[in-house]
């Protein structure tokens, strides 16, 4: 007996589902278009509160993104890092990254490459920003680190000692921070336990999409002062700097892909009540 | 003398005495007793070298293991000649990432491992999920009954939320979908993250008096 196309649907083999997918994300690579982007409330008051930082400011950026995680945060990572170094110009602010593990040592040295601020690129490296490396111990690192930043971090990346670095001239603790700032795609607990709830310090969130609902109560509560969420994110914060890049390219394949997986849903759905009605199941 | 070293009672005594003294340090103003007492921060740079030193018995820990699969000529739990591989790249990332010749942390040959084989294919092996997730999608997000339903319309709308498409239905789509992150999903995140808080505590405090031991176990003697 021949089946029924809502049998054949109910059992489509899974390498149709990953072509369908693999179309949905091929297309905005292939057939160039764009969708219209409303910037969130998120992504406003991030920009917002960066953009009305005070002249002279301080601040530093945590980096805790996994290398898997980076294909996600690549957008908001880098318009925000962009963000960062236009306050370095126009508001003299001072910029020092620092890895929260030891695979996100090399990750800010990558990104630095990329935007051409690598100390080999860029001689005025040391004078206004600087990558410090990265802090082990997780949760007592960072508490260390928050007491005496040359006690976890005597050198740079590179290993320049941080007392030759012009801009770490004054920078000794956390109270000397005006701004902290973490790009995330393992949780927030560690800077807020460490640094947010001991030390009052403002926090604004880079994190990965997976974590904006976790993440939703500390910003509710004012412990997070504001949160960039995933690609959108990433997309958002590239409009509204101008600084137009990866994110608004992938933000229209999350369109594609999303709008695949509700169809295959749907479709999915469907068959299931079809044959329930056919007294199938 | 070593039998005494292994009985349970000193590592529980040490957890009890470290976990209470930086639990009391970090709410406490005291000068001796608080966040910035010497004695503090003293057991916290222990604390990094230990982690730091763990990482090395790490490497040592798995050298061990996939030796000893090699040797063995393993078929489970993977195939040797994994084990042969795992140990290769261990072996070539060891010499190029230690500090001699033109080699080091920061050379080219280790940057090229972390940003050209690394990074795409750490990248690689998450996106694949994704093919996944919309297989398993398809073959079980079925709204079988009034709860499955509700949880079907909440994830539509929410990805619709989270992509720019979403929008060209209409503002009624990012304003739900914004409602319900910031209002049922908050609400049931917070309830997490209470209960999680307070789970931590009575943990922490099995483990101050001594009844929560599973810690002190190797996995060789889990169940022991």
């Amino acid at each position: 007996m021949s089946q029924s196309i809502w049998t054949k649907l109910s059992k489509i083999d899974r390498k149709y589902i990953f072509l369908v997918l693999w179309i949905a994300v091929l297309l905005p690579f292939t057939v160039k278009f764009a969708l219209p982007l409303t910037i969130s409330g998120l992504s406003r008051d991030f920009y917002d509160y960066l953009d009305e930082m005070p002249e002279d400011s301080i601040i530093c950026y945590f980096w805790d993104v996994s290398f898997a995680g980076w294909s996600e945060m690549e957008a908001s990572g880098i318009a925000t890092l962009k963000m960062l170094f236009k306050l370095m110009d126009e508001k003299n602010c001072k910029i020092i990254l620092v890895g929260m593990r030891g695979d996100c040592g090399p990750l800010p040295e990558l990104t630095l490459k990329q935007l051409g601020l690598h100390p080999d690129q860029n001689p005025t490296y040391g004078e206004m920003y600087a990558h410090i490396g990265w802090i082990p111990g997780g949760s007592v690192g960072m508490s260390n680190w928050c007491k005496d930043i040359r006690a976890v971090n005597p050198n740079d990346w590179w290993g320049t000692p941080l007392d030759e670095l012009p801009v770490m001239q004054g920078i000794n603790d956390i109270t000397d921070l005006d701004l902290v700032l973490q790009i995330e795609s393992g949780g927030v607990g560690v800077v807020i336990n460490q640094v947010v709830v001991p030390y009052n310090t403002p926090f604004l969130a880079v994190s990965i999409a997976n974590n904006v609902p976790g993440n939703l109560p500390l910003l509710d509560s004012g412990l997070m002062t504001a949160q960039l969420g995933g690609i959108r994110g990433g997309a958002e914060l590239e409009q509204l700097t101008k600084e137009i890049g990866v994110g608004n390219v992938n933000i229209t394949a999350i369109s594609t892909t999303h709008l695949a997986i509700i169809a295959l849903m749907v479709i999915a759905n469907l068959t299931y009540y079809a044959r329930k009605a056919r007294g199938e199941i | 003398m070593s039998v005494i070293l292994k009985r349970r009672e000193i590592p529980i005594a040490l957890t009890a005495f470290f976990a209470l003294y930086m639990m009391i340090a970090y709410h406490s103003n005291l000068p001796w007793l608080s966040e910035k007492a010497q004695l503090t921060v003293d057991i916290q740079t222990f604390a990094q070298i230990l982690n730091v030193m763990a990482l090395g018995l790490g490497y040592i820990a798995i050298m061990r293991l996939h030796a000893g699969y090699v040797i063995r000529r393993v078929k489970h739990p993977q195939p040797w000649h994994w084990s042969l591989w795992l140990l290769f790249v261990l072996a070539i990332t060891t010499i190029v990432g230690l500090p001699w010749g033109n080699f080091g942390v920061r050379s080219e040959p280790l940057q090229f491992i972390f940003s050209s084989i690394l990074l795409p294919m750490r990248g690689a092996m998450y996106a694949v999920v994704s093919f996944y997730m919309a297989s398993a999608a398809y073959r079980v997000f079925l709204a079988r009954n009034k709860e499955a339903a509700v949880m079907l319309a909440g994830t539509f709308v929410v990805m619709l939320t989270n992509a720019p498409v979403g929008e060209l239905l209409g503002a009624w789509v990012g304003n739900l979908g914004t409602w319900l992150l910031t209002t049922p999903s908050m609400g049931g995140m917070r309830g997490i993250r209470i209960c999680g808080a307070l789970g931590t505590l009575i943990l922490a405090w099995r483990m101050i008096t001594g009844r929560e031991t599973g810690y002190l176990r190797g996995a060789a003697e889990e169940g022991d």
